[in-house]
């Protein structure tokens, strides 16, 4: 195994060092990182430390720290609950969001094995059951931390002795998941001086938040019941975002259990997804959120979303734009296969520009383990962006686009739209579902602008964008991803 | 017919076989009682059989009972056809969830409806009279490369060694599935007590710690309440279940407790009506025992739990360093153990100590025998 990485690190460092001259086959390179011997590598937490070793937390508790060059793993902590998410203070420090509390870690003593676990904050109820997962925390600019606090599931109970206040208004009929303790379904935010804030409700399994480039927090939401189809949220203080249970522990919440309210109530207090990701084609649980950045050799998406997803081989790229003041945007499949395994549940960037993926199942679909992607020098050929005109779409390519002879536009990009239902069920079959007809198509910059006309746009639907066999100017390459799904939560 | 399938897949592989016969002898009855199979969900994408035994022709009524958190459905193909049916279903997409994720065409040959956690379906049908291995699989998307087993059809009853049954997941094609655990590493590392576990165990609140001390003693310390809830003598913990997470599962002991922890207050300083405790995590000092760290009424104390020497319990040692009144150690008198306090047995539930000798002490559980 060693001398396969070996070999393969090799092969492509001599790739790097032809680049000057020659492109690349592909445009990304997958790696498989060796793991510990007896290790169960569900991939809980992923980060690096500012000296470029990567810091991995694993659901069984264990954290260690793998150093690439001696391609060396070592233990730092051990005997924490279900890691889920991790801040890198600093080498000998670590802030780690475990399932009872956000805990401290440091090695104090210097001998690279944690020696102390203080509590930072654990302010929330727990209730014993298996499906109450944490998650952050991150750092805003201001040096906030926010994590988010999953809610409970149907799947599971609500043991004898809870931590918390007991509300069983936070409980609904059937497969609803649960908030019967504080601050299930919460994000919660913290300020550098210790102050604890609820700062947004209605979440049902956030497995993923971000701060981004413009300081905008950013949670991810998985399909299930009240979560039509898995979400992507902007983040504000005082939203609901669309999971009822958590409502009863709203300050201002006065109406007993939430479940029993009004669905058209409940639908015009919440906060609607910022991108929908539809079911079953673009992915069905999305996990962690990450921002390309410089020295990723990924300039041409610089600024945009990466996203984990669980159930497929797959992470997609979410494309956001701000229109009249609300973020919104759109997703498609970034890699797809090529290597890549299941279960992507972490997300981190090496010192290198590498991307380094966590992966775990759990009792879910997924894989375990870590794998490294690289992006060598061959641009691929893909929809760059799309940006949300008065009657229509701008798509741009990373490369000027030909269409085959004897085809047009029309043949060969289709579009769809469609919404899904808000409602208690478990998830939601597409609703409304039709072709539109794209009336004008107009080539701009070279072929690597297209711009979509369409009769009208309506707020409140997915556009889904089909583009088939549509070659790069000059090559033989096709379009990497044929799918761009655009939520329109406000039309221009 | 039920049979607890978490455990031994051979043997009740055998039972099924055994059972099967007996339900039906050659006789014409045979034609009469349908046999009964009970399949259930794992965790982790797994059908409770991995396979099982009819004869050809056989009246066959399956109940399938989704026992999962994710939703599930069942499909009986016809042979060689699971990964084909797998693809199809793949490739309904979007349109999916409506078709219950049963592609159409005749390689299916009988399926049930998509099932939510708790929902069953019985399918009734009369077994293929052909012979074959007849696969049975999940096709909600992506389930279906890892959730599948076999029903074999044949009059002989035979199934190949269950090692050896490629018709089956690789991780089910063991005679001791399940429990395989205890040959099984649990961590990249060696175990060495003491070590803890933030963990779910019965008997305490959520928020539990496990540590295992040298001298086969364990104790739960819970940092929800700030307190010693229970010690045991014996094994430590059966993490299997909880490991798996899903469902209820706890962390299990496996030992002996002789000290459980019933005083609502362990420590009370001063006057002033208590408040609750806070926990402030933990230090692990010397030996990698952990020094536990909460607040009582603003004032900061640590606890650190070891073995006594003699294995015969454990010496709960306390250190307040604020401490500016006097001290209340409350605890629960039981025949099991016995109390100390500076060598000298305590005959009451409490110990009173001045804000000087409350600074720093300790009391020894002795186990009466």
């Amino acid at each position: 195994m060693k001398s396969l990485i070996l070999l393969s690190s090799l092969v492509f460092s001599l790739a790097l060092c032809q680049s000057t001259r020659k492109e690349a086959p592909e445009s990304y390179i997958i790696e498989t990182i060796p793991m510990p011997e007896g290790l169960t590598a569900e991939v809980a937490a992923l980060e690096f430390l500012p000296d470029g070793r990567l810091v991995a937390a694993f659901m069984r508790g264990e954290i260690m720290i793998f150093d690439p060059q001696k391609k060396e793993w070592k233990l730092f902590a051990t005997g924490l609950q279900e890691p889920l998410g991790m801040l890198v203070v600093d080498e000998n420090e670590l802030l780690v969001m475990q399932l009872p509390e956000l805990t401290r870690i440091k090695d104090t003593d210097g001998d690279g094995l944690a020696d102390s676990y203080e509590t930072v904050y654990d302010g929330f109820g727990m209730t014993g059951n298996y499906h109450e997962f944490t998650y952050g925390p991150v750092k805003d600019k201001q040096g906030n931390l926010y994590i988010a606090l999953n809610s409970s599931s149907s799947g599971g109970g609500i043991a004898e002795e809870v931590r918390g206040e007991l509300n069983m208004d936070g409980k609904g009929q059937g497969r609803a998941m649960f908030s019967v303790v504080p601050y299930r379904g919460w994000v919660i935010k913290i300020t550098p001086q210790g102050e604890v804030v609820p700062f947004a409700s209605g979440f049902r399994s956030p497995n993923g938040l971000l701060i981004d480039d413009h300081n905008r927090l950013l949670v991810t939401d998985n399909q299930g019941d009240w979560v039509g189809s898995s979400h992507l949220y902007h983040v504000e203080e005082g939203g609901f975002y669309g999971h009822p249970a958590s409502l009863v522990w709203d300050k201002n919440w006065h109406n007993g259990n939430p479940f029993e309210w009004p669905v058209d109530s409940l639908n015009n207090l919440r906060e609607k997804p910022t991108v929908i990701f539809p079911h079953n084609v673009i992915a069905n649980s999305p996990t962690q959120p990450l921002v390309i950045r410089e020295g990723m050799h990924m300039d041409h998406f610089k600024g945009q979303l990466i996203v984990g997803e669980m159930n497929t081989e797959r992470l997609v790229r979410v494309m956001l734009e701000e229109v009249n003041g609300v973020v919104q945007g759109a997703v498609t499949p970034f890699i797809d296969g090529q290597g890549l395994r299941k279960g992507n549940n972490r997300l981190a960037i090496a010192p290198d520009g590498s991307l380094w993926v966590g992966q775990s199942d759990h009792g879910w679909l997924g894989d375990r383990g870590i794998q490294k992607i690289t992006a060598t020098n061959k641009v691929p050929f893909d929809v760059k962006d799309i940006k949300l005109d008065k009657d229509g779409f701008d798509l741009t390519f990373t490369k000027g686009f030909s269409v085959p002879k004897g085809t047009d536009l029309s043949s060969w990009l289709k579009i769809k739209k469609y919404h899904y239902h808000y409602h208690a069920k478990y998830g939601s079959d597409r609703v409304d579902e039709q072709e539109v007809v794209v009336k004008g198509f107009k080539p701009k910059a070279g072929n690597t602008t297209l711009s979509l006309q369409l009769d009208e746009v309506n707020e409140g639907s997915i556009y889904e964008i089909t583009i088939d066999t549509l070659l790069a100017k000059g090559q033989q390459d096709t379009l990497t991803n044929k799918i761009v799904a655009y939520t329109v939560k406000k039309a221009r | 017919m039920y049979f607890d399938l978490s455990i031994k897949p051979l043997r009740w592989c055998a039972i099924l076989v055994f059972v099967s016969v007996l339900l039906l002898p050659k006789a014409p009855m045979a034609q009469q009682k349908a046999l009964e199979i009970d399949m259930t969900v794992l965790p982790g994408l797994q059908f409770s059989l991995p396979r099982f035994h009819v004869k050809p022709g056989q009246q066959v009524k399956l109940k399938f009972k989704n026992t999962d958190d994710m939703d599930h459905n069942f499909l009986i193909v016809k042979p060689g056809k699971r990964e084909g049916v797998v693809s199809k279903a793949l490739a309904l997409g979007a349109e999916g969830p409506k078709q219950n994720y049963v592609p159409k065409g005749d390689d299916v040959l009988w399926h049930t409806v998509t099932l939510h956690d708790g929902q069953s379906e019985v399918l009734t049908f009369i077994a293929p009279k052909e012979e074959g291995v007849y696969p049975y699989v999940c096709t909600l998307p992506g389930h279906g490369f890892v959730m599948y087993g076999a029903m074999y059809v044949n009059s002989t009853g035979k199934m190949p060694p269950i090692e050896k049954d490629n018709n089956i997941p690789p991780n089910r094609q063991k005679a001791e599935a399940g429990h395989d655990h205890a040959h099984h590493q649990s961590h990249p590392y060696a175990l060495k007590a003491p070590y803890l576990y933030r963990t779910y165990v019965e008997g305490a609140g959520p928020a539990a710690i496990a540590v295992h001390l040298p001298a086969q003693l364990s104790y739960c310390w819970d940092a929800g309440v700030c307190k010693l809830r229970f010690a045991w003598q014996g094994d430590f913990l059966d993490n299997t279940a909880i490991w798996k997470g899903h469902k209820d599962a706890r962390s299990v002991i496996l030992g002996d407790v002789f000290y459980r922890e019933d005083k609502r207050a362990v420590l009370g300083i001063g006057d002033v009506a208590q408040e609750k405790p806070r926990f402030k995590g933990y230090k692990i000092v010397d030996g990698g025992y952990p020094e536990f760290h909460y607040v009582i009424n603003g004032v900061d104390v640590f606890e650190l739990i070891k073995e006594l020497k003699n294995g015969g319990g454990v010496v709960r040692s306390f250190r307040i360093p604020q401490l500016k009144d006097q001290v209340r150690f409350a605890y629960t008198p039981t025949d099991a153990v016995r109390y100390y306090y500076e060598g000298k047995e305590l005959s009451t539930d409490i110990l009173e100590l001045s804000a000087q000798a409350g600074k720093q002490f300790a009391v020894e559980v002795r186990m009466s025998n």
